[in-house]
């Protein structure tokens, strides 16, 4: 008897597969094909730490207060800073090792002014490790959001706040 | 048209027939000829649909875990993909390793796919679609399904690799326990149809298919099926996973394509004779009967695929219990009630 049911519970658990992966099959796929459909992060998401734009003096909020650099495990930020007329400290450089980099999000978390954020971005690969060092230049992260440069030359235009499939 | 073009195909094999029997040297190099034209065509079928069920599976496998499969050679949706691994595999190199037994090594995958090919003998693919309808056709079937496992053995201790011998030892081990319930199951279809041969067998189902009146019968021949075929969850012999691919491990390039090959010919072959003995094989209204097979032949491979994506791999020994005290069982209430049915009516 004992043998019967568990026959009969083993036939209605296979049944019960075959209408999971049955689910499965009709419904529409989460993958896609990747480099034609471009995936936007959602919000959250650790690209590299970034430096925030300030909309209103189109500025970054940074003043160079090292707390950041001094946050990080690896070592990998250095900052410069220089002072202005009105006694406000700004960085001159502001060099991100991104090779060395983790993503550990302990320097966003360790800035003071909200200054530093996480990039969207995904696709780093390049050829030499030495444009793996990122500069002030290509570390703003304007508010409204900016380009992506895809590396087949393309542009996919990406926010703090994405989501989705693009 | 069809019908027109197939009357004249046979009125120009009649008069061909009719002039090569007149002398015993030209009527046998017609026997001769007439079975190179059958080995062709059914070589033909064999890769043609080999081709589409090995891509129908990489996007049936992709599905039934919500990815896209194969979608980069050829468009739309990867059709190309199967003849660009098969060229890629004919490319590779040869490769036979230094302590196999190189005759049991070389000779394996010939024997498979020539197992393989023996089952296409019997299969009826239309009212006179069928290489040779032999009277004692389901059991020269039984025969020659299970001698795919001699290969196995072949190949595995031929490979001379503890992973490949211990799964050819497994399929060994294996072929006891389905091989029996599963001849006992289709002996229940031979009682009803009173017939061994499978071209009778389809026309005795023209009123009434034998999955309705022997449901228990096919289950038995449906699990079975899996562990005939070394699929999921019966694929012991070759359990990726454990045994890292089992039998066929040390094959490389043109050999590893035979038994590739001779794997889904198989799937095509056994799920030929399920829907021949339970599913009334070409019969069916309307279409030509070609089409009725294929698409029956088509829809169990879905089935097959569906139950393969679906469960995981057993043990040996719950293989060995459920053939044993499952299926034999099973097997024999379902013949003995068939056989007391047919002794009543």
């Amino acid at each position: 008897m004992h043998n019967l049911t568990s026959l009969l519970t083993g036939f209605w658990s296979f049944i019960c597969g075959l209408w999971v992966t049955l689910v499965n099959t009709v419904r529409p796929p989460v993958t896609f094909q990747y480099p034609e459909k471009y995936y936007v992060p959602l919000e959250g998401f650790r690209g590299y730490p970034a430096l925030v734009v300030d909309p209103e003096t189109g500025e970054t909020k940074c003043n160079g207060c090292q707390a950041c650099a001094r946050a990080c495990p690896l070592g990998v930020i250095h900052i410069e800073t220089a002072q202005r007329e009105d006694k406000k400290r700004y960085p001159v450089e502001w060099r991100l090792e991104f090779g060395r980099c983790m993503v550990c999000n302990l320097c966003v978390e360790a800035c003071p002014f909200g200054a530093l954020t996480m990039s969207p971005e995904y696709e780093f690969a390049e050829y030499r490790p030495e444009d793996l060092v990122y500069t002030l230049g290509n570390l703003k992260l304007p508010p409204e959001g900016f380009e992506v440069r895809r590396l087949d030359g393309s542009t996919v235009r990406t926010g703090l706040a994405g989501g989705g499939r693009g | 048209m069809p019908a027109d073009l197939g009357a004249f195909l046979q009125g120009v094999f009649d008069q061909v027939h009719l002039w090569a029997s007149q002398s015993p040297f030209w009527s046998a190099l017609f026997t001769l000829g007439w079975g190179i034209v059958k080995v062709v065509l059914v070589l033909g079928f064999i890769i043609v649909n080999v081709l589409v069920l090995v891509w129908l599976e990489r996007k049936f496998s992709g599905r039934v875990q919500s990815r896209l499969g194969p979608m980069r050679v050829g468009r739309p949706h990867g059709w190309a993909q199967t003849i660009a691994d098969m060229i890629k595999l004919l490319g590779k190199e040869d490769i036979v390793p230094r302590a196999a037994d190189k005759a049991l090594f070389v000779i394996a995958p010939v024997v498979i796919f020539t197992a393989t090919m023996l089952v296409y003998v019997v299969v009826p693919m239309g009212p006179r679609a069928i290489v040779s309808d032999l009277n004692i056709g389901v059991l020269y079937l039984a025969a020659a399904a299970s001698f795919t496992v001699i290969s196995v053995l072949m190949a595995g201790w031929g490979s001379s690799s503890k992973w490949s011998l211990l799964g050819a030892l497994r399929g060994a081990a294996m072929l006891v326990s389905y091989e029996v319930p599963m001849v006992l199951a289709v002996m229940g279809v031979v009682l009803l149809s009173g017939t061994l041969s499978t071209n009778a067998i389809v026309k005795s189902q023209s009123g009434l298919w034998y999955i309705l009146v022997q449901p228990i019968g096919f289950l038995v021949f449906l699990a079975a099926l899996f562990a005939e075929l070394n699929r999921v969850p019966f694929d012991l012999a070759e359990a990726e996973s454990e045994l890292v691919s089992g039998f066929n491990i040390e094959y490389s390039g043109l050999r590893f394509a035979f038994f590739f090959l001779a794997e889904y010919a198989n799937l095509l072959a056994l799920s030929a004779i399920a829907v021949t003995l339970y599913f009334g094989g070409w019969q069916g209204p309307f279409l030509p009967p070609f089409v009725w097979f294929m698409l029956k032949t088509y829809g169990f491979i879905i089935l097959v695929m569906w139950i393969r994506w679906t469960l995981p791999r057993v043990r040996v020994d719950q293989l060995l219990e459920f053939g044993w005290k499952v299926l034999l069982p099973a097997a024999l209430v379902n013949l003995a009630v068939t056989g007391v049915y047919v002794l009543l009516t």
